[in-house]
């Protein structure tokens, strides 16, 4: 007996094709995947005339911006859980000892969250960089971020010196770690926001694009890659925004660099001509049309192999749209407009075929994070995270709908065609027709690496 | 009537080759190249059967005044270069003031003390100097700048890449325009630098080598090229120093047409295993013996442009190797010895063709910086500079006969071979067997882009 059927949709199976087939389940896990299975099953979905995605892996995630990491580890994983969303790859900040709170990171998860869970610790300290091979060996974190350039007051940038050594240090732990980098180059960004701070006080969103240049996005691409070659080290480039920086990302991989590109889907889905104006507001931009056609050329050709949102969700009250260009705040909540976006923009728009989507937000995001196969496909043994689509409903993004904390979306009143009708992760139905159908804390923490299985 | 003739030698003209020419000077210019004893008598005549005549060697890089009066470096450091068969040099003006301020002061010191003619390159490390670049060049004929990305501990802090790419548009302004480079990643070097302060022993040159790493210049040369690229500017890699630096300008090269390299004396000659050890201290190190044979190659292939000295003169008591190489100075003379080092290293030990290495130290930097082709060639019109070499005349360097006020020279004892015998600096003979007759204030400030026409028919 099986404890789930999912009966009669159609099967998306990342960068290979869709087909029509059923899906069942038991202990979490799929056990069978055919056509018209016919086996028996506590429970039944019926999925005619819907597809059938991974459950969507987001590798790029922030909790803890707008409320208490715990406290979002339950309102933004509702959203990613109702958005089709079932793994996240959450950035944890700290800037003293990790292993002091890890326990209680990983503690907020289990208790909280609807989806699985990951953690990249992000470096800012040498004391970070010395603890880096005991928080992989007792918590199976395998990778990390270092910021080339700092967002005042949120965070510090580390120097290429301390980047270097990060980098060998991260090598050290074995060729699945990896280092990720927010890739813009300090010195031009300071320059430049300091230029449109004396020149553009009072300006809109389509001039914030100047205080954070491509070309700071591009050069810093190629230092990190020198140095993450110089270190061996296998090197991701976070929320990629610019055509300079897909151009550099597009040169270093034809020349062997072993490189990871990721993009968001806001950049994807919007650009800095947008009516929501401020609300926008993003480190690094959202940027001119021109970009945001660059990096979907890019998804297309597999220049950016995987798309994650960079989900940093703010209130209204404290994005400060009001305080003009200088003074809001950047970040945005967008876990739950992650899948109907791409879906619309990527598949409607564009043409993309499903099983590249699903390739870019499900399958290559965990395999570069160790989480492959056990997430982000659908495979016998693999986990039972599957995401139901109603590829031709359509909604207006309203922000109350979308389950997190959030009083906007940056995607706010745009009408979108794909949507997800139902969530099951790991077997369990998670989200219907937009709400949230499970209790708190059917997430799991994901150690990674060769200890991981004896962990989960 | 003709005023000097050079009788009997072989010219060595860059781009063209060597020819056997008689050449005839009027005033200070070149007025006729003949066949051999096909010219017509002048008031004097230098017999130089047997000897190539270079063009007058053109060192771009110098800085005076770096441990002592400016005055008496340019004295000093002059007279050395003349005698060595250099004729013009690149001096780097570093002040953190306005340049508007100081010009005329550095000015009239040199006029009053060089032997050699010479220019000026601006290091550029504020806004004000930034913003003040393009008059510069209109007021004061200089058309080269500098830029430290690394910085120099105890005199300035690095420049970041924001001011460096401010600084390659503001100076992308005309063609003749150009930005010096040191490259070396500031960051990656401290670290590098704090690692060997916290390791025992006494560190030496290899150490040092360490400290300041050749990935260091990689990287900044991959990131420097980038920027320049975006504006569009000509850069000028200074003294490239490492095998990886050289591979690095070969590859960016491909990509971008206005990107230089400077190969310097020291780098193409000794490494870090020298006996003098500490005393050698340079920013940026000395390497090893296959960075050095990895250079030449670059010089060979055009990797490397042009060649200079970094000429920082210092003394032993200056130096003080005996404080260990992170608290020591740094810096040696070099312009004495710089084309009989470059003759003896590149034509006679690695087998570089001496056109090669005569057009690296003469027409290379003079079209570079906008000299050309008043110098840096052999031509009619030319200023009349000449360096006539012996290429196997061999002696051994002694530094108490290069006209330096050091008491050291990192070639002092070797037998070096292909030595200038004679120097002519417009048209006036001012070396000639081992005897400098020479005038302090005989150099003349060259100044350069809109200015030239000016300065030409004074």
């Amino acid at each position: 007996m099986l404890d789930l059927l999912v009966r009669g949709g159609t099967v998306v199976f990342p960068g290979d094709g869709a087909r029509r087939a059923d899906i069942g389940a038991s202990g979490g896990r799929i056990v069978a995947i055919g056509h018209e299975l016919g086996l028996p099953a506590t429970k039944i979905v019926e999925a005619s005339g819907k597809v059938i995605l991974p459950g969507l892996v987001d590798p790029h995630v922030h909790l803890g911006n707008a409320l208490p990491f715990e406290e979002e580890a339950i309102t933004e994983t509702r959203a990613a859980a109702i958005g089709g969303v079932t793994t996240i790859c959450v950035f944890l900040r700290r800037r003293d000892s990790y292993l002091d709170h890890l326990p209680a990171f990983r503690s907020a998860i289990e208790q909280g969250s609807f989806v699985d869970a990951a953690f990249h610790l992000q470096i800012f300290t040498e004391e970070q960089v010395r603890e880096i091979p005991r928080c992989a060996a007792e918590h199976g974190i395998r990778s990390f971020k270092l910021y080339l350039s700092g967002i005042p007051g949120i965070v510090q940038p580390v120097d290429d010196g301390l980047l270097l050594e990060a980098f060998r240090t991260i090598a050290t732990l074995g060729g699945d770690a990896v280092a990720c980098v927010h890739a813009e180059n300090a010195g031009m960004v300071d320059r430049a926001m300091a230029d449109l701070a004396r020149t553009q006080p009072e300006g809109t969103l389509a001039d914030w694009e100047r205080s954070h240049p491509a070309e700071a996005e591009a050069v810093a691409i190629q230092t990190a890659a020198y140095l993450a070659l110089l270190a061996g080290v296998h090197l991701y480039v976070v929320h990629l925004s610019s055509a300079a920086g897909l151009e550099v990302v597009r040169r270093l991989k034809q020349t062997g660099s072993r490189l990871t590109a990721e993009t968001t889907s806001p950049y994807l889905g919007l650009s800095s001509d947008d009516p929501n104006g401020l609300l926008l507001k993003m480190v690094p931009p959202v940027r001119a049309p021109g970009h945001r056609e660059a990096l979907w050329e890019g998804v297309a050709d597999g220049s950016i192999d995987l798309i994650g949102t960079d989900n940093t969700s703010r209130t209204r009250a404290a994005k400060q749209p009001e305080a003009g260009l200088h003074g809001a705040r950047p970040g945005y909540a967008v876990l739950g407009t992650h899948l109907p976006a791409l879906l619309h923009f990527g598949y409607h728009e564009r043409g993309l075929a499903l099983h590249v989507i699903a390739e870019r937000t499900a399958r290559t995001p965990a395999r570069t994070f160790g989480l492959y196969p056990r997430k982000g496909t659908i495979a016998v043994g693999s986990d039972a995270d599957l995401v139901v689509v109603d590829l031709d409903l359509e909604k207006n993004v309203r922000a109350e709908a979308l389950g997190g904390l959030s009083d906007f979306s940056p995607f706010e009143g745009k009408r979108l065609r794909g949507w997800p009708v139902m969530t099951i992760k790991g077997g369990i139905v998670a989200a219907r027709d937009g709400a949230i159908v499970a209790e708190p804390g059917i997430g799991r923490y994901l150690p990674r690496g060769e200890r991981a299985p004896a962990a989960v | 009537m003709l005023d000097l003739l050079l009788s009997g030698g072989r010219i060595v003209v860059p781009d063209e080759g060597i020819f056997e020419a008689d050449v005839g000077v009027a005033g200070e210019r070149v007025a006729v190249l003949g066949a051999p004893g096909s010219l017509p008598p002048a008031r004097q005549t230098l017999d130089v059967a047997g000897k190539l005549v270079l063009p007058g060697v053109i060192d771009p890089h110098a800085h005076f005044g770096v441990h002592g009066p400016f005055e008496r470096d340019v004295q000093a450091e002059t007279r050395a270069a003349l005698a060595g068969g250099v004729t013009t040099i690149g001096c780097f003006l570093r002040e953190s003031v306005s340049y508007h301020d100081v010009f005329e002061r550095f000015l009239d010191s040199t006029q009053t003390n060089a032997s050699t003619d010479f220019f000026f390159h601006f290091v550029i490390s504020t806004e004000d100097h930034l913003a003040e670049l393009p008059s510069y060049r209109e007021r004061y004929g200089v058309t080269s700048f500098k830029a430290y990305m690394a910085g120099m501990k105890g005199i300035y802090g690095p420049v970041d890449d924001g001011f460096l790419l401010a600084l390659f548009r503001q100076a992308a302004v005309g063609p003749d325009t150009i930005v010096c480079i040191h490259a070396e990643n500031g960051a990656m070097v401290d670290r590098a630098t704090e690692q060997l302060a916290a390791r025992d022993g006494a560190p030496g040159l290899a150490e040092w080598s360490e400290a300041r790493p050749d990935v260091a210049e990689e990287e900044a040369v991959e990131r420097a090229a980038y920027l320049a690229k975006l504006a569009g500017v000509r850069l000028y890699v200074v003294h490239l120093n490492s095998r990886r630096g050289a591979e690095q300008i070969r590859r960016l090269k491909q990509g971008y047409d206005r990107l230089y390299a400077e190969g310097v004396t020291h780098y193409l000659s000794l490494s870090t295993d020298h006996p003098l050890g500490v005393l050698l201290k340079r920013v940026p190190p000395l390497r090893s013996g296959a960075d050095v044979d990895a250079l030449w190659q670059a010089v060979a292939d055009g990797t490397i442009d042009a060649l200079g000295t970094d000429n920082v003169v210092s003394s032993r008591a200056i130096n003080q190797p005996e404080q260990g190489i992170l608290r020591a100075k740094g810096g040696f003379t070099v312009l004495g010895t710089h084309l009989p080092v470059m003759l003896h290293e590149g034509v006679h030990r690695r087998g570089l063709d001496p056109r090669r290495v005569v057009e690296t130290m003469t027409a290379a930097p003079a079209r570079l910086f906008g000299l050309y082709p008043r110098k840096g060639t052999i031509a009619v019109g030319s200023d009349a500079d000449f360096a006539v070499v012996d290429l196997d005349l061999e002696r051994r360097v002694d530094i108490a006969s290069l006209h330096t006020w050091s008491d050291f020279s990192p070639w002092d004892g070797q037998v070096l071979r292909g030595w200038p015998v004679a120097t002519v600096l417009r048209g006036q003979v001012v070396v000639q067997d081992d005897d400098l007759r020479v005038a302090s204030g005989t150099g003349r400030y060259i100044a350069r882009g809109a200015a030239i026409p000016a300065a030409v028919a004074s």
